[in-house]
């Protein structure tokens, strides 16, 4: 008989519970919760468990791996990844967008919509700063067509993202001027988000970790993904560089984090140091 | 407004959905193609064999990187051996290629790195080293203590002695002091005295 995977007061999961579940979560989405994670990871267990009425690990394990529809998994993976994030966050990576990269992609460009996609989208932060950040900045946007795509894992964070309602903490870095044109205040002290600007954005859930669901994901010219890879280990996060490779056209532009680096996570990709940072560049010429 | 409210995606070519189709894929003429397969083969186990020869030929650097990774996937020990053998390759993309991903399979390569670290060629010894290097782990430790116990090479000795600095703990001081003594060298003096000092620091 297999050992239970919960202490006897059942408000602790053991340490072979806990790397149980980490390998499977692993194997899932590839995010990797170090031993420094435990307590992260075992509040969000019990809370799910809870939920449930689990009674022990093994029985909220086998929910998790055998349900059919994959609820349970999507609800604890909605609990499991942080979205802590801003508009305008990294500016200068915007900047860099329009002074550098754009100029350089759209360059004897035969018409075709420039495809950019935002992901880990979370609660839409990004791509809708991509998109206020191009209506503001870039002289060329009315003269091409545009398809902002947008993803996470977190079918929550999607949800609030269509919805477009931000707390004063999430525009705190827009300019007044942005903000007023952009947002209307509603009476509970948020923000909504503009029609035009919410429909501007394609939401779609995507683990990156899944190739089926990215197979969908092609022809890119520029995809935002940051402080995302952090969350992985080596080996995920070489298998997201080579999805996020096949994902680009041949020149097509990466941008990270402020703390990643491409060249420490795969050879596949040239770094290009622009005035306002650097961008990592899949090989070919654009098309 | 210059977005567009709908997308329509480009058709992706379809993944290869068994081993044998993996394995045809993998020969194909398009190198998307070949890509395509390569991700697809870490779910087929049976792929690991052909994947690694196959590596020899593939003149793609993308589409290596995709096959390396898989096999880092599926990190066997057969896996683990017959990449090894990559450690000889004039190809100098390729050797290091392998290496990073013989750094992500410790225990698939356990059995076979005494062999690599009494390797005839010097080279591969030293290869050996850079992989252990990257593997901070107690079995990473003691192999490379063997190393500077017995191997003839100053240089490699060297190599496991920086690597040592980084993994280790002042309980290896003693056998620091040992390998210092093995060799009447200026150079090897210093090199202990750094690692010691880094050690303890």
């Amino acid at each position: 008989m297999s050992r239970p995977f919960i202490t006897a007061d059942n408000r602790r999961i053991s340490v072979e519970g806990f790397c149980k579940f980490r390998d499977y979560f692993y194997t899932k989405t590839g995010i990797y919760f170090d031993d420094s994670k435990r307590y992260f990871v075992d509040r969000r267990l019990l809370e799910r468990m809870h939920a449930l009425g689990a009674q022990n690990f093994n029985d909220y394990f086998s929910v998790l791996r055998l349900e059919a529809n994959g609820a349970e998994f999507q609800a604890l993976v909605n609990l499991m990844t942080t979205n802590e994030t801003y508009f305008f966050r990294e500016e200068y990576q915007f900047k860099c967008l329009v002074e550098s990269v754009l100029p350089e992609l759209m360059k004897d460009r035969p018409p075709q919509p420039l495809r950019i996609w935002s992901v880990p989208a979370a609660s839409g932060e990004e791509p809708y700063s991509i998109a206020i950040y191009l209506l503001e900045h870039w002289a060329d946007v009315d003269t091409h067509e545009i398809e902002l795509l947008a993803s996470d894992i977190d079918t929550r964070m999607l949800q609030q993202a269509q919805a477009g309602e931000y707390t004063p903490r999430a525009v705190q870095y827009l300019p007044a001027h942005l903000l007023a044109k952009y947002f209307q205040p509603l009476p509970n002290g948020n923000f909504l988000i503009s029609a035009d600007l919410r429909g501007s954005v394609n939401f779609s859930t995507v683990n990156i970790n899944d190739l089926t669901q990215t197979q969908a994901f092609r022809e890119m010219d520029i995809i935002f993904c940051r402080n995302l890879l952090i969350y992985f280990n080596d080996l995920s996060r070489r298998e997201a560089a080579e999805m996020f490779y096949e994902a680009l056209k041949p020149g097509g532009f990466i941008c990270l984090g402020h703390s990643e680096s491409m060249s420490r996570i795969s050879p596949l990709f040239t770094a290009r140091r622009f005035s306002d940072g650097i961008i990592y560049q899949k090989p070919g010429r654009a098309r | 407004m210059a977005f567009l409210k709908k997308t329509q995606q480009p058709n992706a070519p379809a993944m290869p959905e068994n081993a044998a189709a993996v394995l045809a894929a993998l020969q194909a003429p398009t190198i998307e193609v070949r890509r395509q397969a390569a991700r697809a083969a870490s779910q087929y186990p049976e792929c690991g064999a052909p994947l690694c020869a196959l590596l020899e030929t593939e003149a793609d650097a993308g589409v290596r990187a995709h096959m390396l990774t898989a096999l880092t996937k599926m990190q066997t020990a057969a896996i683990a051996k017959a990449l090894s053998v990559y450690l000889r390759s004039e190809d100098v993309s390729l050797r290091n290629d392998v290496i990073v991903a013989l750094q992500q399979m410790p225990e698939a390569l356990a059995p076979y790195m005494h062999d690599l670290l009494h390797d005839s060629d010097r080279d591969v010894r030293i290869f050996a080293l850079t992989i252990l290097a990257h593997q901070p782990s107690a079995a990473a430790r003691d192999w490379l203590l063997e190393v500077i116990a017995h191997e003839p090479d100053i240089t490699i000795c060297a190599t496991a002695l920086e690597a040592l600095a980084e993994l280790s703990t002042p309980d290896i001081i003693p056998a620091l002091h040992t390998l210092a003594s093995r060799f009447d060298s200026d150079f090897m003096r210093f090199a202990v005295n750094a690692a010691i000092q880094r050690i303890q620091a």
